[in-house]
């Protein structure tokens, strides 16, 4: 769990040079006869992954030396006294480069220690140089440096090696300005992970805690990765720490043997607001890897989620009941005049500075007969140097005396609790003094406002003390109960709606009632039923009733066309009418013709048979479709 | 001696259906007189308390609310006296004192916000339609509605049975009275809130919290400030927390810290 910056032990390259033009004209010589370079140069370095460990805690130490021109032919390891071994790996690498040309021959000889090594004692552990000798040469590392804290070190999940709350392996701040780590929350992924980690395992309600999440990643990324879901944060006051516009540079990081590059991508002040466990929730990002100069290699999107990591919010110790607020703060406090007439407003302003959450900071002035104080004007200057949210808030309060005298401001203090020494005290301004001259002005909540003096008119009173009595109070009322809006009623809406369909009805019945029969219609449908009836005479042999038929229902359609009875009409009567009515002679002739014949044929046994009565039938539909073509008496009157 | 008999129990039928109401009327009027008398001695908190119980008793009257409302404000409660200058104003839009002081405590309020912030705007609530119809109670352009109802139906049937020569003058009064049915049943639809998406409220108290969710857990998105108009549009389960709408901003507050307008 706990972990600081990874120290490196570097020596630098030891090279010892034939000091003369023998050992170069030697050198030249070797060249010609050796295969490989004669210059020998080396570096040793000594590196561990933790700096900083509690008893029981493992950790990596590797010790490795770089060769040039010959191969190491010993290695002394530091001592590890201390440190109890629990794994240990060496590695000998072996490289060859080969010349053309002018180019010579090298030979590249590493060799790689790497010790699991577990603390034993609590102390101060100086690792010795290590050592390594190759072509003659001796090459040492710089000694290393590894703290043991006590015990007290969560144990590792045996159930879950890749615990996101112990992730032993990650020591993402090389920046040795960036916070310390006491909540840890990863799950590692050999290609990228989300890491999210605070620096306050336990604050107390309205403490900092300093949230950062990390993006590792093997590969370089294309562009600033896509938070989908940022790590929310409820129970919190939240402040952002990074500035909105910046460069997202990786740091090098070696996790687990793996190379991984380290962006920071939110770091944000937490205030609690509550106790008990809050969640800082995890975050989702979509990131594009891969070089954006490597012109062949395809972009790989990939998407990641954290882990979500757990704050316990203490409650203050010992907290009296009243705004406490959680920092370092002191209060100054001032007046910009100290005598001033009743009525007249004066300014106050009070500063507080230091470090916590400012929002909490806020003052009770409560007005009194003797001064008003109007809400204040709340400014705030926020700054977060090394990353501890702070700053500045003024307060300005107008202040009216309402009565003469001498008058002392002195509420302006603080309840603070410092969380570093976990010690309450009151931090306050000196107490101010304001006298008052003049008489004596009411206030808005002053009940002697109900009967201003007319005289006090000219008064200079300021605006929240407006010249508004409200009032009278009415002595008399009708006392209503209160009952349903009449809208509200379905009788209203019954009514509202009745009476237009009742209207309406009314207009359609009469409507209807006063509609026309169309007797052309009726005359239409009446010779069409009396057709068929002839039919049916015809069918069964019956020519009396045929031809009776067929001439009712000739004399039906001119009735229906002329508005008069062609029965009683002699011949030429008959004539006259239809030709008045527009009839054509030739449909004339042969109407006369038909009833004619049809008067003759019923009393004559010739006109008897069925083709005879089926020819007249034909006959009289012609003559029928004709009379529907002129015009109506009635409708050409209207027309 | 039946006939006296009968008298007596329909006497007293009569006063067992009268009495309760009777002294109902007595009650309500003695609380009023008691409200009256403490606002006159200065006690304007127990001048609030009467009259409230008036409104508890479903007393619905424009002075109720407005002796209310003066009670509010002399305590410097602005934004009580707000809600009650506004409920006194829709039962009777002619009153000009609840008008006078309505905008005497929207000024002081202003007034205290330019004072410590520079800048003091109050929200009123309505948009246009509302402002049209302020000058109407409910049942006036209920009525008028059906009066005008009626009207244009007779007015069609005269237009309907008139000489030609009439028939011009009817058809410009079918088209006034269309014109005012129309304004009158949009009046209506305006009082039910028919284009408003909750009742119409007023905030009381002065930087209450304006929450995300209805419990104080839930993060705060800033604050409500006194008198301004907020539409309530949902209750919590609970009953402890109302959703509001006030200017552009939704958020919960607790149910004590806004007050009903609409009746």
């Amino acid at each position: 769990m706990i972990g600081g910056p990874p120290k490196t032990a570097v020596a630098g390259a030891r090279v010892a040079w034939g000091p003369s033009v023998c050992g170069a004209l030697a050198g030249v010589l070797w060249l010609v006869v050796s295969p490989v370079s004669a210059q020998t140069s080396g570096t040793v370095v000594m590196t561990s992954d933790r700096t900083s460990v509690a008893v029981g805690d493992t950790f990596r130490l590797q010790v490795r030396a770089n060769v040039t021109g010959a191969e190491v032919t010993r290695f002394d390891p530091p001592s590890l006294d201390g440190f109890a071994v629990r794994s240990r790996q060496v590695s000998r690498p072996l490289q060859f480069r080969f010349g053309f040309g002018q180019q010579q021959q090298v030979i590249q000889s590493t060799t790689v220690h790497t010790y699991v090594l577990e603390a034993l004692t609590p102390g101060r552990h100086t690792f010795e140089p290590a050592e390594a000798e190759a072509g003659g040469h001796t090459f040492r590392s710089d000694p290393l440096t590894v703290v043991v804290g006590g015990s007290g070190a969560t144990p590792p999940d045996p159930q879950n090696p890749q615990n996101p709350q112990n992730p032993t392996q990650i020591q993402p701040q090389q920046n040795p300005n960036a916070p310390a780590v006491a909540v840890d929350g990863a799950q590692v992924d050999p290609i990228a992970f989300i890491r999210t980690v605070a620096d306050v395992a336990d604050p107390y309600i309205g403490q900092q805690t300093t949230v950062s999440v990390y993006l590792y990643t093997r590969s370089p990324i294309r562009a600033a990765p896509h938070v989908d879901q940022e790590p929310t944060a409820d129970g919190f006051w939240i402040h952002d720490l990074l500035p909105p516009q910046r460069s997202l540079d990786p740091e090098i990081q070696n996790i687990q043997g793996q190379t991984y590059r380290v962006y920071l991508i939110r770091r944000f002040a937490a205030f609690p607001l509550r106790e008990g466990a809050l969640t800082i929730g995890a975050p989702q990002m979509t990131l594009q890897s891969g070089s954006l100069f490597d012109l062949f290699a395809q972009p790989q999107q990939m998407e990641r989620t954290g882990v979500a990591i757990q704050i316990n919010a203490r409650p203050i110790p010992n907290a009296p009941s009243g705004n406490v607020v959680v920092g370092n703060y002191s209060v100054e406090a001032r007046i910009d005049r100290t005598q001033a007439r009743t009525g007249d407003a004066v300014t106050l302003l009070a500063t507080v500075r230091g470090t916590g959450n400012l929002r909490d900071v806020r003052f009770e002035l409560p007005s009194t007969s003797a001064l008003e104080f109007l809400q204040p004007q709340i400014q705030d200057r926020v700054e977060q140097p090394g990353d501890r949210v702070g700053g500045v808030r003024t307060f300005e309060w107008l202040v009216i005396p309402r009565e003469p005298g001498t008058h002392v401001i002195d509420g302006l203090s603080l309840r603070v609790f410092d969380p570093e020494t976990e010690r309450l005290s009151t931090v306050a301004a000196p107490p101010l003094t304001l006298v008052a001259a003049g008489n004596a002005v009411p206030g808005i909540a002053d009940p002697d406002a109900t009967d201003p003096d007319p005289a006090d008119v000219d008064t200079p009173v300021p605006p929240p003390t407006s010249s508004f009595a409200f009032g009278p109070i009415r002595q008399a009322s009708a006392l209503d109960v209160g009952r349903p809006p009449v809208s509200s009623q379905p009788w209203y809406w019954a009514l509202l709606f009745g009476f237009p369909i009742l209207g309406l009805t009314a207009l359609l019945v009469g409507r209807v009632r006063r509609r026309p029969v169309d007797e052309t219609k009726v005359a239409k449908r009446t010779a069409r039923k009396q057709l068929a009836d002839a039919e049916k005479h015809a069918d069964a042999s019956e020519p009396r009733e045929f031809y009776a038929a067929i001439t009712a229902t000739l004399e039906r359609s001119i009735e229906g066309r002329t508005k008069t009875t062609p029965r009683g009409l002699t011949h030429e009567e008959l004539r006259a009418l239809l030709r008045d009515r527009g009839c054509g002679h030739d449909l004339i002739r042969r109407l006369v013709e038909e009833l004619e014949s049809c008067d003759f044929a019923r009393f004559s046994s010739a006109g008897g048979s069925r083709e005879e009565m089926l020819a007249c039938l034909k006959r009289a539909r012609g003559l029928l479709a004709e009379l529907e073509r002129v015009p109506v008496a009635a409708e050409e009157a209207a027309a | 001696m039946n006939r006296v008999r009968s008298h007596a129990v329909a006497a007293a039928f009569v006063i067992a259906a009268l009495g309760p109401s009777l002294g109902l009327a007595q009650s309500t009027e003695e609380i009023f007189a008691r409200g009256n008398e403490a606002f006159l001695a200065e006690r304007y908190d127990d001048a609030i308390e009467q009259y409230e119980r008036l409104l508890d008793a479903h007393v619905v009257d424009p002075d109720v609310e407005f002796n209310l409302a003066t009670a509010q404000a002399r305590l410097g409660r602005l934004g009580a006296a707000t809600q009650h200058f506004e409920r006194t104003l829709r039962l009777r839009p002619s009153d000009a004192e609840a008008e006078a002081g309505l905008q005497a405590a929207r000024r002081i309020l202003a007034e205290r916000r330019a004072a410590s912030e520079g800048v003091g705007e109050i929200i009123v609530s309505g948009g246009l339609s509302d402002a049209m119809y302020r000058g109407f109670t409910e049942p006036v352009l209920a009525w008028g509605l059906l009066a005008l109802v009626v009207a244009l139906l007779l007015s069609v049937v005269w237009f309907r049975r008139a000489r030609r020569r009439l028939r011009v003058g009817l058809a410009l009064l079918l088209v006034v009275e269309s014109i005012a049915t129309t304004a009158f049943a949009v009046g209506v639809m305006t009082k039910r809130g028919v284009f408003r998406d909750g009742a119409e409220g007023i905030v009381l108290v002065d930087r209450a919290a304006l929450r995300e969710g209805p419990d104080e857990r839930h993060a705060s998105r800033g604050q409500v400030r006194e008198g301004d108009a907020a539409t309530l549009l949902e209750t919590d389960e609970t009953g402890h927390y109302i959703r509001v709408r006030i200017g552009d901003e939704r958020g919960w507050v607790a149910r004590d810290a806004v007050g009903r307008v609409t009746f």
